[in-house]
C-alpha cells in the first residue's frame, strides 16, 4: 500500500512494440482503404 | 525542470555505433536517419535549384534563348516536383526524425527498421524520376500537376513518373505512421498530449494529413497509368471519362499537401520564436486547435485551384467562403506568434531572423491566396504569374526560410558546435534580400498577365523579368553560403552547452551537445517546468 510498484522494462518495451505494430497496421489499413477506395468509386 | 539524468551517467555504456557504410546503409537510429533525410533534402535543393536558375535564364529577356520550349517545360515540372518531394517533405521529416523522440523523451522512432525503409526509399524514386531525363520523349514536362490528357502524351518516362509518386507515397505514409506511432506510444511519462512541444503537434497532425491525402494522389496516378497502358476510360473523355475529374481528385490530394509542407514550418517557428523572446508561446491551446482546424479545413478548399473550369456558381461560392475561411485559424497563429514577441527580451541570432521574415513573408503569400480563392478576381489570376508568386511565397520565404531557421536552430544541438553567426546573418540578408527581389517582381508580373509555364512573353515584361531573374541567381549563390555554414559547424567551432540557447526549453536541451548516440534509454521524468503549454 502506498508505494508504486516497480515496472517490468522488459515486458512494458514488449508490450508497447506490440501495440505500435498494431497501430501501424490500423493506419496502414487507413491508407489502403482510401487507395482503394477512390480507384473503386471512380469506376 | 526535468531530466535526461540517465545520459550524462549512462551513455557510455550503450553508445556504440556502427561504424562505415554498413551504418548509414542499415541504420535504425533516428539521429542517423534524420541527418541522411536533411543531406538528401539539401543536394535535392541544389539538383532543384539548377533547374531553376535554368528557367530563370530562358527568362531573363524575351525570345528564345538558351532551351527548346519542350526542355523548358521539363524544368517547371521537374523543378515543382523535386522542390516538393525531394526538398521541403524530406527536409521536414529530417527534422522531425532529429528532433521529435528527443522532444517526447523516447529512445526512438517507434519503427526503426521502417523507419530506415521510408529514407531508403528516396535516393531511388528519385533517381528514376530524373532518368526520364534521358528517356525517349524527355523528362514529363506537364506540370507537377500531371493533368490529363498532356501528361499522358509524355513517352518511356511516364511510367517512370507514375512509379515514382507511388513509392514516395509509400514512404511518406510509412514515415507519417512511424511519427503518429512513436508520438502515441512512445512519449516520457507525464508528458500528455498538451505538453507537447508546438513542432510535435504540428507533425502529429501532418502526419495525419500525409495518411489521408498520398492515397488520394497514389490512386489518382494509377488510374493515369491504366487510362495509358490498360484500356481504361477514367479520365478520357472519348471512352465516357473526365478530365476535369482527375483536376478534382489531385486537388483533394493537393491542398492538404500544401499544408504537409507548411505545418510542420509553422512548428518550428512556434519553437523558435518564444525562445529568442525569453517568452512562453502565447496561447499554447489556441495554437494546437488552430492547428488542427487548418487540417481539417485543408480537406474543403480544393476547387479554387480550379474555379476556372467552370462549376455551378454555388459551388464556386462555397469553395471561396470555405478557402476564406481558413484565414481565421492562420490569422490565430500570426496573432499569436507577434503576442510571444511583445514585451519580450529579444535577440536577432540567425534562426530567429529567419522565423521573424517567415511570419511576414508567409503573411504576404497568405494574402496573396486570400486574393486568389476571391472567384472572379480569380477568372484574372488564374495560371499567371501571379499564383507563381503566390505560391513561392508561401512555399519558399514561408516552408524553406522555416527549414533554414530549424536548421540553424538545432545544428548547435547536432553538431555540438556553435554555427559562423555572421556568416549565418550574412546568408540570411542575401537570401531575404535577393527573394523579394525574385518573387515581389512577379506580382506585376501577373496582374498584368504573363502566363506562367510559357518560355517566351511579350516584350512589356522584359523589366520586371530581368529583375527577378538576377534575385533569382543572387538567390541561388546566396545558397552556397548555407551549405559553407553547415560544412563549417560541423568541422569546427565554438563548443555548445547542453540549453545552447539561453530561452531554450524542453527535454531536448537537457541532453549533451551533440547527444549521444542512443538517449533516453531510460524514460526521463517531465514535471511542469518542462511542460510547453
Amino acid at each position: 500500500m502506498g508505494t508504486e510498484p516497480e515496472r517490468d522494462e522488459s515486458e512494458f518495451i514488449a508490450r508497447r512494440s506490440k501495440a505500435n505494430i498494431r497501430l501501424a497496421i490500423c493506419l496502414a489499413l487507413v491508407a489502403a482503404a482510401v487507395y482503394f477506395g477512390f480507384i473503386v468509386s471512380h469506376m | 525542470m526535468s531530466y535526461a539524468e540517465t545520459h550524462e551517467h549512462h551513455h557510455d555504456d550503450h553508445d556504440h555505433k556502427p561504424t562505415g557504410l554498413g551504418r548509414w546503409l542499415f541504420s535504425t537510429n533516428h539521429k542517423d536517419i534524420g541527418t541522411m533525410y536533411l543531406v538528401f533534402a539539401l543536394i535535392m535543393f541544389f539538383i532543384g535549384g539548377a533547374m531553376a536558375m535554368v528557367v530563370r535564364a530562358e527568362l531573363f529577356q524575351p525570345g528564345m534563348q538558351y532551351v527548346d520550349p519542350q526542355f523548358f517545360n521539363a524544368m517547371t515540372t521537374m523543378h515543382a516536383l523535386v522542390m516538393i518531394f525531394g526538398v521541403i517533405m524530406p527536409a521536414g521529416v529530417g527534422l522531425a526524425n532529429w528532433m521529435v523522440p528527443m522532444m517526447i523523451g523516447a529512445p526512438d522512432m517507434a519503427l526503426p527498421r521502417m523507419n530506415n525503409m521510408s529514407f531508403w526509399i528516396l535516393p531511388f524514386a528519385f533517381t528514376m524520376l530524373l532518368a526520364t531525363f534521358f528517356m525517349e520523349g524527355g523528362a514529363p514536362a506537364g506540370g507537377w500537376t500531371m493533368y490529363p490528357p498532356l501528361i499522358t502524351q509524355l513517352g518511356d518516362g511516364f511510367p517512370f513518373l507514375i512509379f515514382t509518386v507511388h513509392f514516395l507515397g509509400v514512404s511518406s505514409i510509412m514515415g507519417a505512421i512511424n511519427i503518429i506511432a512513436t508520438i502515441f506510444n512512445m512519449r516520457a511519462p507525464g508528458m500528455g498530449f498538451m505538453q507537447l512541444p508546438l513542432f510535435v503537434w504540428t507533425w502529429i497532425i501532418t502526419a495525419f494529413l500525409l495518411i489521408a491525402s498520398m492515397p488520394v494522389l497514389a490512386g489518382a496516378v494509377t488510374m493515369l497509368l491504366t487510362d495509358k497502358y490498360f484500356g481504361t476510360s477514367f479520365f478520357i473523355a472519348a471512352g465516357g471519362g473526365d478530365p476535369v475529374m482527375f483536376q478534382h481528385i489531385f486537388w483533394c490530394f493537393g491542398h492538404p499537401e500544401v499544408y504537409i509542407l507548411i505545418l510542420p514550418a509553422f512548428g518550428i517557428v512556434s519553437q523558435i520564436i518564444p525562445t529568442f523572446s525569453r517568452k512562453p508561446l502565447f496561447g499554447y491551446e489556441s495554437m494546437v486547435y488552430a492547428t488542427a482546424a487548418i487540417a481539417f479545413l485543408s480537406f474543403f478548399v480544393w476547387a479554387h485551384h480550379m474555379f476556372t473550369v467552370g462549376m455551378p456558381l454555388a459551388g464556386e461560392l462555397f469553395f471561396m467562403y470555405a478557402t476564406m475561411s481558413i484565414a481565421v485559424p492562420t490569422g490565430v497563429k500570426v496573432f499569436n506568434w507577434i503576442a510571444t514577441m511583445w514585451r519580450g527580451a529579444m535577440t536577432f541570432e540567425t534562426p530567429m531572423l529567419f522565423a521573424l521574415s517567415f511570419v511576414i513573408l508567409f503573411s504576404i503569400g497568405g494574402f496573396s491566396g486570400l486574393m486568389l480563392g476571391i472567384t472572379p478576381a480569380d477568372f484574372q489570376y488564374h495560371d499567371t504569374y501571379f499564383v507563381v508568386a503566390h505560391f513561392h511565397y508561401v512555399l519558399v520565404t514561408g516552408a524553406l526560410f522555416a527549414l533554414m531557421a530549424g536548421a540553424y536552430f538545432w545544428l548547435p544541438k547536432w553538431t555540438g558546435h556553435m554555427y559562423d553567426e555572421k556568416l549565418g546573418q550574412l546568408h540570411f540578408w542575401l537570401s531575404v534580400i535577393s527573394v523579394n527581389v525574385l518573387f515581389f517582381p512577379q506580382h506585376f508580373l501577373g496582374l498584368a498577365g504573363m502566363p506562367r509555364r510559357i518560355p517566351d512573353y511579350a516584350v512589356q515584361f522584359t523589366e520586371w523579368n530581368m529583375i527577378s531573374s538576377v534575385g533569382g541567381f543572387v538567390f541561388g549563390i546566396s545558397q552556397l553560403l548555407f551549405v559553407w555554414v553547415i560544412v563549417k559547424c560541423v568541422r569546427e567551432g565554438k563548443k555548445a552547452d547542453e540549453q545552447v540557447w539561453e530561452g531554450a526549453r524542453g527535454l531536448e536541451w537537457t541532453l549533451p551537445s551533440p547527444p549521444p548516440f542512443h538517449t533516453f534509454t531510460i524514460p526521463p521524468k517531465v514535471d511542469e517546468a518542462t511542460a510547453h503549454s
